[in-house]
């Protein structure tokens, strides 16, 4: 069976022999509001002990983050996206840069051709 | 309305960072994904409410963190789901190291207070300010302050990080921790 260590008797016997010393506890008041499982007085994790538990906590998560987004998620957002524009009536401007080339105008694409002779621009 | 471009990439976005935290919160992957689902129909139905120029980020973690607590209120009763589904999902990570890391840091943080664990998560991991976590869970910062002391210190007592050898961490957390010590 584990239990947790000990933690530095003296330092609860040390409280209660300076009782003529009024201080509280719990120097920050909202720590005295918390209603949650009693914290157990180890004091103040050291800076290492800190840096060790961040540095885990912050792998475990950007484990989770580096997976990006599950196509679940793409396409639910497209969806939603894909009725937002159904209910508008003028779109279209403004998005799909890629989707523009299907309904490209043959007549246009030969208009580029007078980009091809800049020959022509430099005598005018 | 239409879903501006820009609103649909800042959704995108934040995605991979919701589910990190949904997971973290409720310890099972299949839920998580559902929590994220629903954040984001419910942001798209109230995409009006939301304000441009504001993070998004935060309005989304708002928005699953209530979600994450009135489901977890109604299910406070059930059994508790959190083995299974989430480390099968791990099993297809390339390193054993970091399995056993998530292993265990899960089933610790799993023993934290719901509101322990939020805070200790939105200031330790999403990167979020102790203003921004505090309006986040719509408590004060101070109160966010001292929720993320108290989940830090319980968490290494779990983890053993303050520990002993003799009733200390098996190998694979100190492995970690000493790998985590040298990183």
């Amino acid at each position: 069976m584990k239990e947790f260590k000990a933690v530095r008797p003296g330092w609860a016997a040390g409280k209660t022999a300076q009782s003529g010393l009024v201080q509280p506890t719990a120097p920050r008041p909202e720590a005295a509001m918390q209603t949650d499982a009693p914290v157990r007085k180890t004091g103040r994790l050291s800076r290492e002990d800190q840096r060790r538990l961040g540095d885990i906590l912050q792998r475990v998560y950007d484990d989770v983050v580096r997976q990006g987004v599950p196509d679940r998620f793409k396409n639910l957002l497209s969806q939603l996206d894909g009725r937002a524009h159904k209910a508008e009536t003028e779109v279209d401007s403004s998005r799909g840069h890629e989707q523009s080339s299907d309904e490209e105008d043959p007549e246009r694409v030969g208009g580029g051709r007078g980009l091809e002779s800049p020959s022509s621009k430099g005598s005018h | 309305m239409a879903m501006r471009p820009s609103v649909r990439d800042a959704m995108l976005a934040a995605v991979p960072s919701l589910r990190a935290f949904a997971i973290s919160l409720c310890g099972n992957v299949d839920r998580a994904d559902d929590l994220v689902q629903e954040t984001l129909l419910r942001a798209m139905a109230n995409i009006n409410s939301f304000e441009p120029g504001t993070n998004m980020s935060a309005w989304l973690f708002t928005i699953l963190r209530n979600l994450f607590r009135s489901e977890y209120r109604k299910r406070r009763r059930e059994v508790e789901d959190t083995d299974g589904s989430y480390a099968e999902s791990l099993k297809s990570h390339p390193e054993q190291q970091s399995r056993v890391e998530f292993e265990e840091f899960r089933v610790a943080l799993a023993k934290l207070p719901p509101d322990q664990r939020e805070a200790l998560i939105l200031v330790g991991a999403s990167g979020f300010s102790y203003e921004e976590a505090a309006a986040i869970c719509d408590c004060a910062v101070g109160t966010i302050k001292s929720r993320v002391n108290r989940a830090r210190t319980r968490l290494s007592e779990l983890l053993s990080i303050n520990g002993a050898d003799d009733f200390g961490p098996d190998h694979a957390t100190r492995a970690i921790l000493s790998a985590g010590g040298r990183g």
